[in-house]
Parts: C-alpha cells; structure tokens; sequence
C-alpha cells in the first residue's frame, strides 16, 4: 500500500519531527536535573490512564449548529439593563464575604426528594461583526440530577438573542432592528427556536453524570474545607494526569460547581464557600443586581481556566447562589478586557418528585460539522 | 531517593522525550514545545508509579492534558502558524517533484480540523497503533478507527483539492480554518 494516505504522510513528514532523533545532549541535561529536583508523588497510587470527561453540556446556542426546533418561545422581554455587577460601598473583603455567606447558607434546612432540579438561564456575549454593538445569545437549560442513581436528563431551549444592554439595543435600533445576526459563520435569531435538544441517561446524546465528580461521592465529601479541598485534589489526581497547577484549578472549578448548581447540602455547600474564600484573589464586588433583576451580592475570583473573573452572585436573604458571571481580564482572543463574556442565572433549583417531562433522547442529528468544513462525502442513505 | 526510580525514569525520558516533543511541535509548534514537554515529565517524575509500560501513549496524553487546558489558544495559534510556515521549506536531499508532493500533503494536514490532524499526526508520524493512539485521546478503539477512517479521507480530498486551488485563496483557507478548530477547543 505505498499510495496509501498515510503512508505518504509518513513520508512527507518534515525532518525535525522524526520521533528517532536523539534529544541535543545539552536539553537533555538541563531538562533531567529541572524535572527531577521537582517533589514526588507520596502515595502509591494505581495506574490511571482515564482521560478527563467533559464536565459540562455545551452551553451555548452558537455550539448547537444542527438541532430540532420543536416549540416556539413567545418573547415578550426587552433588553436587560447593563449587565454586571455595579459596584458599591461594602464592608469586608471577598473572603469575609463568602465566609459569612458559608455561615448563612448551612442554617438552610437540608431538602430531600427524587430529582434535584436545576433550571438555568445563560447568555453568550458576541459582538455582531461590522456592527457597533453586542448581542446576548440566549439560552434556558433544566437538568434533572437522581443523584442516588447517578443519573441526569438535561433539556436546552434556544431564546433567541438579543442587544446585550441598552446602549446596544438603541445601536441594534439605528441598524434597523434585525431579527438574526450572523456570528461567526453560525446564524443566531431574535425569536429563537425553542427546545433545541433533551437528552436521558443512556441515550446517544447522553452528557454523562456531571464530569470528574462522580455524584454518588457527594455524600462522602469533608464538610470541613481543608479536608474538602485534599479530598478533590486526590480526586482529580487519580482520574487526570497533569501538573499539580491544573489540578488546582479542577479543583477550583469543582468547588465552583459545588458551591453553586450540585445537589450539595447546606454544610458541603458552605464548606465549598469556605475553600473558595481561601482562594488568593477573592474580592467583595458589593451588591449587584442579576439578569433577572434579582438583588444579592457577589464576590470575584479568577477564573480557573482563562484570562477571566468570575462573579459569584448570592441571594441576601438565604446566602444561597443566584448565578455566575464571566468577565475577561485580558484582551484577546476576540473580547476586551473587563467585558462581560457570559453569565449563567439560576433560575429555580430544588429537590422534586416531579419526573423529567421525557425519557428518550432527541433524534441524534449526526455529526455536527465544524463552520466552513465540508459535509461528510459518505452518502446520506 | 531510590536509584530504581531515577533509572527508570531517566529510561523513559531516554525513549520518549524527543516523540512528545515531536507530537507536541506538529500539533502545536517549537515556540511552546519545550515547556509543555517539561511540564510533562514533570508529572511524570511526580506520578512515576502511575507511568505504565509502554509509557509512551500515556505521556502523549499529559502532553495533549496540558496543551488543552494550560496553553492558551492565542499562544497556540501563533505558535502553530509559525510552525507550518516552517513546514514549507523544502528539505535539502528533496528533488521537485517529491517537494510538491511533500508541500501538498503538509499544506492539505494543516486545513484539517484539529482532531483529524492530530489522528493522522499519531497514526502517520508517531506510528501509533489505532488502540495506542485510542489511549491519547481518550476514546475507545473502534471509535478511533471510525474517526481515523474519515480523517484519512478527508485528508486525500483536502490533498487532491489543493495544487487546483490558487495560493492566495489556499492561504487564505488556513489561517481561517486554524483559527476555527484552535478557537473550538479553546477552553
């Protein structure tokens, strides 16, 4: 088969990257003193190889390029107001703030039921290309978690986009008012589409159970956050294999899942506060008002992943979490430092006996194609 | 510390180092290789008796961990760019006619998503068996093997397509579609 593709790749392949090279005597040197100067591992642990599973659904109404419109959503909102949280005078820094949050959100009583509910409204900022304002791509995710089951149904509804703030609604208006916007290569709508896809454990399209957390450990988590926080390091550590800094980071973003959307009780939410408030970086952003027009007060921390700051939003009167905003903290990439870049806002979340509306999946569209890559030449029979 | 540890780890720095950097160079560039190739064994002196024999898929995939979650795309992308450029500089020993064949081929490999090319790049230019490569990527054998089918397809229409189409609309395909697939796995 010496025509075959790969062969002929193989052949093509430039001379630097010859596998069989020698490393240069000097890097070699340098590179074994560096790494092997560096701590070991204490433990003996068993050998995992497992690679990390995506933790969250794609989120966003721009990802879901293929998907069936089954309902339409009567709009009848109007642009939200400057999103983000507007400063004011406050007193304590972020940590004080969460600490006392912890404190307020373990005297919740403890709920109980079949399904622990979770009902999320999300919006993706996008500047429209060409254009002098922003758009907010609107969607609503439910998930319906049977933690004693290990098992999650999910539904996303597209709500259509619109002008992120006022000023871009009165830009959106100058420019006629359209009623789709094309961001890169994908078409987002005013009017939205409706349920766009719903997924029940073990189908096609299953998401899985909530990612590197496996829910039926919830129960067995330290409430005490010190411990918490070596619990989900080990956690990470035997399922991912990466330097000690990202595994810091899932841990951070565990404990973000934690303190916000996971069926914790009210002493592991609180313990996950606590770990988040010893995070360098935490500040108190005072109150704020949400994309709902609900009134908390929210703290920042630096994202785990990117050049970001999340916001943590709470309720004033539970210390319970009403949301999350995203806001970057570096130009680049396509946004500009201290823009909005996305926000997630819980909008109900509860422990029910009421069943998913659906236990089948979505029909699977097939392969969804990247923007601008070329269908699937297999025939379509 | 125990001299075992240190020989089997300088064994496996030994037998490997130059295959993660070269699978972290065509997926990534020089620019960025050497600290991710660090950060790498790195974890793998920290994890040393998690490394199984052969460790070779098992670094790929600290590799490829930390490629995804530690370098960020802006830095990827222009490293990557960089590195493709370099790609087309015909090699000394090279007559014409295997540089066009060569050219076409790499310049075909860099349309291709990011997942196409990084199958392709551990099959064709690390010479991973489908379950080896499987164990990078974290995904079962048969899938692999369905996902590798179609990239080697895609590959061969992307190389048959490419000496037709003309260079500055070809230039121009690449810098898009990289900007595409690097953006799609920016976390």
């Amino acid at each position: 088969m010496k025509n075959d593709i790969l062969h002929r790749l193989t052949a093509a392949r430039p001379a630097h990257l010859d596998p069989g090279r020698p490393t240069p005597s000097p890097v070699r040197e340098k590179e074994l003193a560096t790494v092997m100067t560096r701590p070991r591992a204490t433990r003996r642990a068993r050998a995992t190889a497992q690679p990390r599973r995506v933790s969250r659904p794609l989120l966003s109404g721009l990802a879901l390029a293929t998907a069936t419109a089954v309902a339409a959503v009567v709009i009848t909102g109007t642009a939200p107001e400057k999103p983000g949280p507007a400063h004011s005078a406050t007193s304590g820094s972020g940590s004080q703030i969460l600490l006392a949050a912890a404190s307020h959100v373990e005297q919740q009583l403890a709920g109980s039921g079949t399904y622990w509910y979770v009902e999320e409204h999300l919006g993706s900022l996008h500047k429209v290309p060409g254009k002098n304002y922003t758009v907010a791509v609107r969607t609503e995710q439910r998930y319906w978690t049977a933690a004693a089951k290990n098992k999650q149904w999910s539904q996303l509804l597209d709500l259509g986009a619109r002008p992120a703030t006022k000023a871009d609604e009165a830009a959106w208006k100058a420019d006629g008012s359209p009623a789709s916007w094309n961001l890169r290569g994908e078409t987002v709508t005013y009017a939205g589409k409706g349920e766009i896809q719903h997924d029940a454990p073990g189908g096609t399209a299953d998401i899985g159970t909530m990612g590197d957390l496996p829910l039926r450990l919830l129960a067995t988590l330290p409430t005490d956050e010190q411990a918490l926080r070596k619990r989900l390091f080990a956690l990470v550590d035997k399922d991912y294999n990466a330097p000690e800094k990202i595994l810091d980071r899932i841990v951070v973003d565990t404990a973000v899942r934690l303190a916000t959307t996971l069926p914790s009780t009210p002493a592991l939410r609180a313990a996950a506060y606590r770990l988040l408030a010893a995070e360098p970086g935490v500040r108190s952003l005072g109150d704020v008002k949400d994309h709902t027009g609900r009134t908390g007060y929210a703290v920042a921390l630096p994202s785990p992943h990117e050049p970001a700051e999340l916001r943590l939003i709470f309720d004033k009167s539970t210390g319970m979490p009403l949301g999350i905003e995203k806001v970057a903290t570096r130009s680049g990439d396509g946004v500009s430092k201290g823009e909005l870049q996305d926000y997630t806002t819980i909008t109900s979340m509860k422990w029910t006996e009421d069943a998913p509306p659906f236990d089948t999946d979505t029909e699977d569209p097939g392969p969804i194609s990247a923007p601008g890559e070329e269908p699937d030449a297999e025939p379509a029979r | 510390m125990p001299d075992y540890d240190a020989d089997r780890f300088t064994a496996i720095y030994d037998g490997c180092r130059q295959r993660v950097w070269a699978y972290v160079v065509s997926r990534a560039g020089r620019q960025i290789a050497d600290e991710v190739v660090n950060e790498t064994f790195t974890v793998a002196w920290r994890k040393l008796d998690d490394v199984p024999e052969p460790p070779l898929p098992w670094l790929l995939g600290v590799a490829r961990n930390i490629l995804r979650d530690n370098i960020r795309a802006e830095a990827r992308r222009a490293s990557f760019a960089a590195e493709m450029r370099s790609w087309a500089e015909p090699a000394e020993a090279d007559i014409a006619e295997e540089v066009s064949e060569r050219s076409a081929l790499l310049k075909a490999l860099a349309t291709l998503p990011e997942d196409d090319r990084e199958l392709l790049i551990l099959s064709a230019w690390q010479g991973l068996t489908p379950a080896q490569a499987a164990a990078v990527v974290g995904c079962s054998p048969i899938t692999l093997r369905v996902r590798l089918h179609r990239a080697r397809k895609r590959l061969t229409e992307a190389a048959s397509a490419y000496p037709l189409m003309e260079e500055a609309a070809a230039a121009r395909r690449v810098s898009t579609r990289v900007r595409i697939t690097v953006g799609k796995e920016a976390r």
